[in-house]
């Protein structure tokens, strides 16, 4: 972080593979606009779920990136793991929920008629698809991190493009499978 | 409180908390927008190829951008308040340098995957991804490097509020930018 060749060579090629990731994302959104344009709270949810997901992997990678460099922690077992991983999975179930009403009140209120069954479905879509991507993004955070860091690169600079990225992909990618095993 | 015999809400739980519940309300406004822009997005074929990648530049470079400037506010290289130096100035036009060259690889490979996998030839979709980018851009990067030093002298530690903040904004600002452009072409 502190030339710009330092930083252009941290970040180009992963920025470069995460847009690359990015663009199969788009690929499959294009296949799913269908199925969101007829559930309408699915196509509410999706820019919140996305968002939600890469933002765990920010604050974790960045926090977890200031410990390495304080120099608190050295391992996947530390107690500032844990102690992240407990602050971080409660606030992801509670926004998952969140989302998921709220998209359903604004659909309904432009119109979009639901029964319990599709508000059941639209939680355990949002919920199921945070829980395993924000446990998978946590997981690339912390060995990504600790692999990184060993390498005399900053953490920063290389995994929150990638565990946004794959964050993007994979929400995308398992939001749609639920949408067309459940819907 | 205590779960297990553990205090679980502490300062960093808030912070987590407070930001990624403004993060997802903003998402859901952006998800609102969406709504809106579906049937303008069908108007430019391929701007749903080259929607997922344009929103996430913004979270990717402008995000590494706060939490490179987060760990130099906490190692105290930087101080924080817009002044003459040199690290900072580095920060920023490696940000700039980044998002000129990933809009244009975004919007080059978009174009060639909607031509190649949808036969639609739409060159436009280039000038889109870099005109957008550049309008988001004079919106977000003030915003980034003031709101992280807003934060870290407030006592805040930007690295549990940045991440939520530059991807809500950023999808908000990108879909704004993306609006304008779209109102000039189409």
């Amino acid at each position: 972080m502190f030339s710009i060749k330092e930083i252009f060579k941290d970040s180009i090629g992963v920025l470069l593979f995460a847009s690359a990731l990015s663009l199969i994302a788009g690929l499959f959104l294009r296949n799913v606009e269908n199925d969101l344009i007829i559930v309408l709270p699915l196509i509410i949810v999706l820019p919140a779920l996305n968002d939600m997901i890469g933002d765990f992997g920010i604050i974790v990678t960045s926090r977890f990136t200031t410990a390495l460099y304080e120099k608190k922690v050295n391992n996947i077992h530390s107690h500032i793991v844990k102690h992240l991983f407990g602050e971080v999975m409660p606030v992801a179930i509670f926004c998952a929920a969140y989302i998921s009403v709220v998209a359903i009140l604004i659909a309904h209120f432009r119109g979009f008629s639901f029964d319990s069954s599709i508000l059941i479905k639209i939680i355990l879509i949002t919920l199921i698809t945070t829980i395993s991507l924000v446990l998978f993004v946590f997981l690339v955070s912390i060995v990504g991190g600790l692999y990184v860091y060993k390498k005399k690169m900053d953490p920063d600079d290389v995994l929150i493009p990638i565990t946004t990225s794959i964050a993007d992909l994979l929400s995308i990618g398992v939001f749609s499978l639920l949408v067309s095993i459940l819907f | 409180m205590k779960i297990l015999g553990k205090r679980v809400i502490d300062k960093d739980f808030k912070e987590i908390f407070t930001s990624e519940f403004f993060s997802v309300t903003g998402g859901l406004l952006a998800g609102i927008f969406l709504l809106v822009l579906v049937n303008k997005l069908e108007l430019i074929p391929g701007l749903f190829i080259l929607l997922p990648g344009f929103l996430e530049m913004h979270g990717n470079i402008f995000g590494s951008l706060a939490a490179r400037l987060g760990a130099l506010l906490h190692t105290k290289h930087i101080k924080p308040k817009f002044e003459h130096n040199k690290i900072l100035y580095i920060n920023i036009f490696s940000s700039i340098l980044l998002l000129i060259i990933v809009s244009l690889f975004l919007g080059v490979f978009s174009y060639i995957l909607n031509k190649v996998l949808f036969g639609n030839d739409n060159p436009i979709l280039i000038l889109i991804a870099i005109i957008a980018a550049f309008i988001a851009l004079v919106i977000e990067l003030p915003l980034t490097i003031f709101t992280t030093f807003w934060f870290f002298k407030n006592g805040y530690d930007p690295d549990d509020i940045m991440g939520p903040y530059i991807t809500t904004i950023g999808d908000i600002v990108s879909i704004f930018s993306l609006l304008i452009v779209m109102l000039v072409v189409i």
